[in-house]
């Protein structure tokens, strides 16, 4: 009997295992399907009209960075319909940047095209993995020639040639899913006959008078401030909010000032500023005590406790994630809003920037590809008005419709999927869902209508009452109306990649850093505080502060010289 | 008949060797181990001209030895108590018990340790000062010198059943006449625990130090990474962790074969060590 129970548990431990090792057959049926419906499709686009209904369908193998992916879902079926392909998916699972070395070193890398950060773009470039598109994008690509533009030059990579392929910004209104980053509880904001937070010392002063009459919430302390770890390192709470708070460009561990001189966030006035303030806060009582230990659950439990009032939460996380649990159980005052606070309301805000073009997961084309012209087709159309479509709406008539001219969700699709989140990888997910390939929410194509279903209507409906309520009281319809101008910037320091030689040294100061900060802002006084500030800037030094802010500049300074040529 | 797992040994263990070649190179993926160019000791230079390193070769060193000798001596004394257990339910009752936290990943008995020393209304702290024991809450996870005790502790919790199985199956496999000897001779169990099954257990226990000695560098990150935080960054880093900041994290893989190569040096002389002193004291030994 025994000896039985421990064989059928091997049995099925092993079948477990070869299932998860065949999830990723990525084969598709496609074909059938496109041979069926043949040149019924008709597109128009120039991309994929060209080859006759009877030419085979060319197969293309996919780098694809999503692991739940359907390949035979509708819109991949339609998509290869279309452009006369079939899909043969390599998909990415573990450590992407692990994976992506590996491919290089093995070569054995996405025979047709695959998307990389632009780090590695540059990586496999230098390694002749990539294939130059100039000539390709010359005689297959009008759609990307076309909606780049003026932009075009953009696209080029140090050497004049064009590696990989992203969207430019066209729109001209910012996304209505942009919001700030510092929330305030909206009962807070009731208490005080809801105030515009615009500073720090208004925000202090706010939570300071609803903390004094309301010091426990249920037996447990009131959390005035508080952050998050997501990455367990404490660095979440500190560096993204100095930026923010100071209105600067978030160029990543430096800032750069108007003559393009860089200098590391560590060190600056700003940063200190910042500290001060959560050291004030610590000092009264109103900081939370595990602000550099507590790991996300630990924060969605306090927050559902109904404790935290106010603090630096990203927008991807507390309000898409931990409100819905609020409202799941009825509880829609301690929805959070959210303002672009700074130390200085007069002084220009510019933490809002956007890039000129959007280069983070960008399409590349393997050297390996045996049919590169069909690749680019592919690629190319993508970038048209009905490919963009395709991968942001998905199909007319089964996911949206259009209605007055314009095109709107299908109700029983959008019930459908706020039912079962995972029902997009079976409907309307491709492999270029996400990446810098589809145009950023709120641009509008050449019919008038927007290129993606996430529209400020969208996100207006998606509001509760009480939410809409609140911004009533401002005058606002979204959180992005809150927010200043959008500054576009031709590109950010921290995504042109590390610089080889200096990059230990930033590992050691980013290191010396995380240690002292909360040393620094869970200090007794001033006295102490300037103390622990100006020993972290000592060592700072010693680790070689100087040697990386160079290096970065430099790296910043003929950045900046190549894009000012492009863009004249 | 043995050719197969010779080859076996050979393919998985000898033949990457090679790829130490990449600890005396300036290695970078596009060029390759062939074409990356040579730069002799300079990985090494760096390595040992670097204060962390050693601060990180501390930590694992203490960490190491603290669970080792934790380990040791508390997987011993709980076999040779639970082999005195005469309720055969009971025994598997606890048996089970013990064993479980193996089983369970470090996210989840890093929470659980969180929780359990949270100064946010955490049960210790609770306890503690129901007891009257502290005024204020103590914030644990941020005191630095604490760090290697919680962590020991912890990785006791998780490990202890665990080991102790080697040790219980020996202790069953001890022969009953001696038992019935010493009772003849009137031995207590006390006495017939220190006289019989504490040296039946010795051999077995020489032969695993010998073993762990060997695995001291090698403590993972895991535990380390996922209990730390930056308060005790000085005291939480660990050579493999100091390995993945500084060369898997940022893409320096020649640092890292350094690393691993001096790591395994060690080792090497740590378990000839230990099995010299073994064979001098008169016990089992592996070589």
């Amino acid at each position: 009997m025994r000896r039985q129970g421990i064989a059928l548990t091997v049995l099925a431990l092993s079948l477990g295992l070869l299932a998860g090792c065949g999830g990723n057959n990525s084969e598709n049926g496609a074909q059938q399907e496109g041979a069926a419906s043949g040149g019924g499709a008709a597109p128009s686009s120039s991309a994929a009209a060209s080859p006759s209904a009877a030419k085979e369908p060319t197969k293309i193998q996919i780098g694809n960075l999503f692991p739940n992916l359907d390949v035979n879902n509708p819109v991949m079926k339609e998509l290869s319909v279309r452009t006369n392909t079939t899909f043969d998916l390599i998909t990415v699972t573990g450590d992407r940047n692990q994976k992506f070395d590996l491919w290089l070193a093995s070569g054995d890398y996405p025979e047709d095209t695959l998307v990389l950060k632009p780090d590695y773009v540059e990586k496999y470039r230098t390694a002749g993995a990539l294939m130059p598109l100039d000539d390709l994008i010359e005689q297959y690509g009008p759609n990307i020639k076309e909606k780049y533009g003026k932009y075009f030059d953009l696209l080029r990579s140090s050497d004049g040639h064009i590696y990989s392929l992203y969207v430019p910004k066209l729109s001209t209104e910012p996304s209505p899913l942009l919001q700030a980053n510092f929330a305030v509880r909206y009962d807070v904001l009731e208490d005080a006959g809801y105030p515009e937070i615009k500073t720090f010392d208004q925000l202090y002063d706010l939570l300071n008078t609803f903390y004094e009459s309301n010091p426990s919430i249920d037996g447990k302390e009131t959390i005035p401030f508080a952050g998050f770890d997501y990455y367990g390192n404490g660095a979440d709470n500190l560096s993204s909010p100095t930026f923010d708070a100071s209105g600067l460009v978030n160029q990543g561990n430096f800032t750069i000032d108007d003559e393009n001189n860089a200098q590391l966030l560590y060190s600056t006035d700003e940063m200190k500023r910042y500290y001060q303030f959560l050291s004030k806060l610590y000092n009264s009582n109103m900081l939370d005590k595990e602000f550099f230990t507590l790991n996300s659950e630990g924060l969605v439990k306090k927050i559902t406790e109904g404790r935290v009032l106010a603090g630096y939460f990203p927008s991807w996380w507390v309000q898409p994630e931990v409100e819905k649990v609020l409202r799941a159980s009825g509880d829609y005052d301690h929805q959070y809003a959210y303002f672009p606070i700074t130390f200085d309301s007069s002084a220009e805000n510019k933490s809002f920037t956007s890039l000129m073009t959007r280069s983070n997961w960008n399409w590349v084309i393997s050297s390996k590809s045996k049919h590169p012209e069909e690749v680019m087709k592919l690629l190319d159309y993508i970038f048209s008005d009905e490919g963009q479509i395709l991968i942001n709406w998905g199909i007319e008539g089964r996911h949206f419709e259009v209605k007055d001219g314009k095109r709107t969700v299908l109700a029983d699709f959008n019930e459908k999927k706020a039912a079962n989140p995972d029902l997009q990888w079976t409907e309307t997910a491709s492999p270029f869902m996400g990446t810098s390939i589809y145009l950023d929410h709120g641009t509008k194509l050449a019919d008038g209508d927007y290129a993606t279903p996430t529209t400020k209507e969208s996100v207006i409906s998606g509001y509760d009452d009480r939410t809409k309520e609140v911004l009533a009281k401002y005058g606002k319809e979204v959180w992005s109306d809150f927010l200043p101008k959008i500054q576009l910037m031709p590109a950010l320091l921290y995504q042109l990649g590390d610089i080889e030689d200096v990059r230990a040294d930033m590992k050691r100061l980013q290191q010396a850093w995380l240690k002292d900060s909360p040393k620094i802002i869970f200090s007794k006084d001033e006295q102490e505080f300037d103390a622990k500030w100006d020993s972290m800037q000592k060592s700072l030094e010693k680790e070689g502060a100087a040697k990386a802010t160079d290096a970065y500049e430099q790296l910043w300074a003929t950045t900046m010289e190549r894009y000012q040529t492009i863009l004249q | 008949m043995s050719v197969p797992f010779i080859a076996v040994l050979f393919v998985f263990h000898y033949l990457p060797l090679w790829g130490w070649l990449m600890a005396f190179q300036k290695y970078s993926i596009p060029l390759g181990i062939l074409g990356s160019p040579f730069i002799g000791f300079g990985q090494f230079a760096e390595l040992f001209g670097d204060s962390r390193f050693y601060q990180a070769l501390r930590n694992t060193f203490a960490m190491s030895g603290m669970s080792l000798i934790a380990g040791f001596v508390c997987a011993i004394g709980l076999a040779l108590l639970l082999n005195e257990v005469r309720s055969s339910l009971y025994k598997r009752t606890i048996q089970t018990i013990v064993y479980i936290p193996h089983f369970v990943s470090w996210v989840v008995i890093s929470n659980i340790v969180i929780y359990l020393l949270s100064p946010d209304h955490g049960p210790l702290n609770e306890l503690l000062a129901g007891l009257e024991v502290i005024g204020e809450p103590i914030y644990f996870m941020s005191k630095e010198k604490w760090f290697w005790v919680i962590h020991t502790l912890a990785g006791l919790w998780k490990e202890l059943g665990w080991s102790t199985i080697i040790y219980l199956a020996v202790l069953a496999g001890v022969n009953p006449e001696m038992y019935e000897a010493a009772d003849v001779d009137g031995a207590g169990r006390f006495a017939k625990m220190r006289r019989i099954s504490l040296p039946s257990l010795l051999p077995t226990a020489t032969l695993l130090l010998i073993l762990a000695v060997g695995q001291m560098l090698s403590t993972g990150y895991e535990s380390q990474m996922l209990l730390g935080n930056s308060f005790v960054m000085d005291y939480s880093q660990v050579l493999d962790l100091y390995a993945l900041d500084y060369s898997l994290s940022i893409g320096d893989y020649s640092y890292g074969v350094a690393i691993s190569m001096f790591k395994s040096v060690v080792s090497i002389v740590l378990v000839l060590g230990v099995n010299t002193i073994a064979k001098r004291v008169g016990q089992s030994h592996v070589l």
